[in-house]
This record gives C-alpha cells, sequence and structure tokens, in this order.
C-alpha cells in the first residue's frame, strides 16, 4: 500500500499534461506564482498538477516555513495552506502575521483543508483576515475559480468565503 | 456529525443470508465516525480532482501515449485503495463480518446527514445512518 502510494506520487510529479491555452495571469499580466503548503504528498502532487497545467509557477511545502522573510523572498502571487494547527497555535500565530505584515498582507491565501468543522469554526475570524476557504474534497473547476478570484482582489478585498463542494 | 458526502452512491451489495446473531453491529461511536470521515477526505480529493483532470485531458485530446495513461490511472488506484482501507475501518467499525466488507472492491458508504451514527441492517451489509438514541438498531431496510 505504502509502496504503492509512493510510487504513485513519484510518477504523478513525471506527468506533463499538454497544457490548453488561456492561462491565468497575475495581475501584472505574468505567470502567476503559487506557494502551496499541504501535508500529504499525493495532495501536494495533485495542486502541482492543477496548477502547472493553468500555467502557475507552483511551489510546494509539506510544512509550513514559518519565516516571513522566506515567504517575501518566495513572492507568491497567492497561497494556498492546509489547516494544520490543530497541535500548535504557532502557525495560526503566524498566518496571522503574514496577514498584517505590509511586505505579505496583500498576498491571498487560501485555506484549503478537509478540516471542516475547525474551518467552519473560525469562519467569521478567516473572513476578519480576507482568508478564502476551500473545503477537501474540492472540484478542481471550484478550485481555480477561488485562485483566479483571489488573484484579481488583494486579500484585503476578498474575504472569507466557505467553499464546499459544488 | 453533518457532513455528507455528496455524490458518493450507497453500498451496492445484495442482501446477504442472515448475519449471525453475534456479528449484530453496533453504531460507530460519533468520535470515530468523526475521524473515519476525515480520512477520506484526501484521498476522496485525489481521487475526484485526478478522475475530473484525467477525464478532461482525454477529451480535449491531450493524453497522447499509453504511459501518461497508466500514470494517471495508477494515482487513481492508489487513492482508491486509500478508500479501501478507511471503509475496511468503517466496516469493521460497524461490526461488519470480516467475510462480507467490501466484497465489491472499492464499496462505498452513503452517509446520510442526519447527524446520527452508522449501523447496518440484519440481512446485509447496506450501511444506513441511525438515530443517535440507536433505539432503532439493525432493522432490516425495504
Amino acid at each position: 500500500m505504502a509502496a504503492l502510494d509512493a510510487t504513485a506520487s513519484r510518477r504523478i510529479c513525471s506527468v506533463r499534461l499538454h497544457a490548453p491555452k488561456g492561462h491565468t495571469m497575475n495581475t501584472n499580466g505574468q505567470q502567476p506564482h503559487i506557494l502551496c503548503v499541504n501535508h500529504p504528498p499525493d495532495i501536494l502532487a495533485l495542486q502541482k498538477s492543477i496548477f502547472e497545467e493553468e500555467g502557475f509557477k507552483v511551489t510546494t511545502q509539506s510544512r509550513l516555513d514559518k519565516d516571513l522573510d522566506a515567504v517575501v523572498a518566495l513572492a507568491p502571487d497567492v497561497i494556498t495552506i492546509d489547516y494544520m494547527w490543530r497541535s500548535s497555535d504557532d502557525e495560526w500565530v503566524f498566518l496571522t502575521m503574514l496577514t498584517m505584515d505590509r511586505r505579505t498582507r496583500q498576498i491571498p491565501i487560501i485555506l484549503c483543508t478537509g478540516a471542516v468543522r475547525e474551518a467552519r469554526e473560525l469562519q467569521e475570524h478567516l473572513a476578519s483576515l480576507g482568508i478564502r476557504v476551500v473545503l477537501k474534497p474540492f472540484d478542481v473547476d471550484h478550485l481555480m475559480n477561488v485562485v483566479r478570484e483571489a488573484l484579481g482582489k488583494t486579500a484585503a478585498e476578498g474575504g472569507s468565503v466557505i467553499s464546499p463542494l459544488q | 456529525m453533518s457532513d455528507d458526502i455528496a455524490g458518493m452512491a450507497p453500498l451496492a451489495v445484495e442482501p446477504q443470508e442472515h448475519c449471525p446473531e453475534d456479528d449484530i453491529p453496533q453504531p460507530i461511536d460519533a468520535e470515530t465516525l468523526t475521524r473515519l470521515l476525515h480520512e477520506l477526505r484526501n484521498p476522496l480529493t485525489v481521487m475526484m480532482a485526478r478522475t475530473q483532470m484525467f477525464t478532461r485531458a482525454i477529451t480535449q485530446d491531450r493524453l497522447h501515449g499509453a504511459e501518461e495513461c497508466l500514470e494517471g490511472l495508477a494515482v487513481m488506484e492508489g487513492a482508491a485503495q486509500k478508500i479501501d482501507v478507511v471503509l475496511k475501518a468503517f466496516q469493521a467499525s460497524a461490526g461488519v463480518p470480516p467475510d462480507t466488507r467490501g466484497r465489491d472492491g472499492v464499496g462505498v458508504v452513503r452517509l446520510a446527514s442526519t447527524g446520527g451514527a452508522i449501523g447496518h441492517c440484519t440481512r446485509c451489509i447496506h450501511l444506513e445512518p441511525l438515530p443517535l438514541s440507536g433505539t432503532t438498531t439493525n432493522e432490516p431496510h425495504a
């Protein structure tokens, strides 16, 4: 089982689908850069495939690098992140800092998570931080719509939207 | 528990001979149900999204070569096996006899958003949500 999963994850990383026309651009008319933070490698591989197929530059992290300077250096146009603060408040504090620091606060953040109850409990607070939410399992088109919408607005303009499976 | 997994078909298994008395299942407690449901979300996400991408690639004629097809299918197979593992755990928690678990491979459990626990009828392994009180457990379904 584990061997098969690892093989599958490695294999999918090598898959190169032929990208369709009409790629998404960032507000500067350039290839958008998305930072994906999610723990399961198969979810990261999936997100990488989805966003690369849409013409994004994709950086993946299995753990949140709690270094604001590192995020600034990466300069992502948008960040997707799983809910990772069950056992520690560090991630939550860092996420809050991301939304407040003048260097990063314009970066839209999308919480892409299966932690439905936590996301709903935090809905108001997430909204106040301008963090959008996409719940797993998600529809690919829906995820892309949320990302495109986020790219078209600053985080401050955004607002949180709990987005269940369509 | 208020989550419904939309679009999932009921476990499609024909009624069995009567389940042994000893194997009459007990409802799954809410904590176990929540954990199992949570564990389904990532493999379901992979399965759904990969299927969607794979289907789109085929219909748009963007997949060229058997290797690409096999790679895409292998990932979905991996996700399906994870779902199957969760299903087995789910059925074990519901007390489904081992020899009738997942008989049709990747069985899928329908979870209605009743807030109830899960059990199954006494005649087969058709799983149904039960009231939290558990007073009407194990009734054969229609």
